[in-house]
């Protein structure tokens, strides 16, 4: 019994060749997706952004959500699209509220602190199928509270 | 050094097969790609920037802005039926979509050419329709920066 014992425990060997491949190939892979640079911007729930070809990175800045349903303002819903549909008026007051507040915040922290300025940054994450008058309404709202300089939020294609 | 000693005697007897630990191996890949996993991003996230022309602060995006100076104007209309580009007072023909799609290695081709013709234009103004959807706008987008118009005003009538 015991000499039978001691066979099969010398003849079992674990192929770790195939394994030591696979993890490898795995490696390599995640290397690839390997971002040091983490997420600056987390894109909203509810929100497909569109593929451009476009490589400028982001950088932190106010965000403006435009999902199917909501406009939202640093993950605030501060306005329904379909209210924005029914209302024809460029402008969206709820949005300028808010883009007012936040500018004065900026400037009041800017009396302080030579470092910080207000430069008008916005970064906007649309979803994909968003009509154009519902995106040119944001722009204006921005536009007319001072806030002139855009990031389109879009997700990288991958052929690059 | 030691199979090189018994080379002689390995040539009858088969040498055993070596047998390389792989235990630290694999233990290192393991924390090497939980780490990876942690790490990883699957959706690179980019941006469009794009600015309203200085001075216009008030008059937001759906303010036709002619280009200053001696920039050319060039204008691409975007409506449901397809592109229209519009520059120097000349219309182009139009490019209808193509199968439901917007065309847009015509216009990419249309706007070579244009490129061709005034080689310091770096300006596209695109008038848009309110109905078209933000992934179309932004495909125009796309097209206008490969056919090197880096400069891209959005524009457009409000009903």
């Amino acid at each position: 019994m015991s000499l039978k014992r001691r066979k099969t425990t010398e003849a079992i060997k674990p192929q770790m060749t195939s394994l030591v491949d696979v993890l490898t190939v795995l490696v390599f892979f995640l290397l690839k997706n390997f971002s040091t640079e983490g997420d600056i911007l987390t894109p909203s729930k509810n929100l497909e952004l569109p593929v451009s070809t476009a490589i400028a990175r982001p950088e932190k800045v106010l965000t403006i959500s435009i999902s199917r349903e909501n406009i939202l303002a640093d993950g605030q819903a501060i306005a329904s699209v379909g209210e924005e549909a029914a209302r024809k008026d460029i402008n969206i007051p709820a949005l300028a509220e808010w883009l007012i507040e936040q500018r004065k915040n900026t400037e009041e922290i800017a009396q302080y602190d030579a470092n910080v300025s207000f430069k008008g940054d916005l970064v906007i994450q649309g979803d994909k199928q968003i009509p154009y008058w519902l995106l040119q309404k944001v722009l204006h709202t921005c536009g007319e509270n001072g806030y002139g300089s855009f990031s389109l939020a879009v997700l990288q294609k991958n052929d690059g | 050094m030691r199979s090189k000693s018994h080379s002689s005697r390995e040539s009858a007897i088969p040498a055993e097969p070596i047998d390389l630990d792989m235990t630290p191996m694999m233990n290192m890949l393991i924390i090497l790609i939980s780490f990876l996993v942690t790490m990883v991003v699957f959706t690179h996230l980019a941006v469009i920037k794009f600015s309203l022309p200085p001075g216009q602060g008030n008059a937001a995006a759906d303010t036709s802005t002619a280009p200053k100076g001696a920039e050319v104007d060039i204008t691409v209309l975007v409506s449901e039926e397809g592109y229209r580009i519009i520059g120097e007072g000349r219309k182009l023909d139009p490019i209808p979509k193509n199968k439901g799609q917007y065309d847009l290695p015509t216009l990419g081709k249309y706007l070579q050419k244009l490129k061709e013709e005034f080689a310091t234009a770096e300006t596209v103004v695109l008038l848009i329709d309110t109905s078209v959807i933000y992934q179309d706008v932004i495909s125009t987008m796309d097209q206008c920066r490969e056919s090197k118009f880096p400069k891209i005003l959005l524009s457009g009538g409000f009903e």
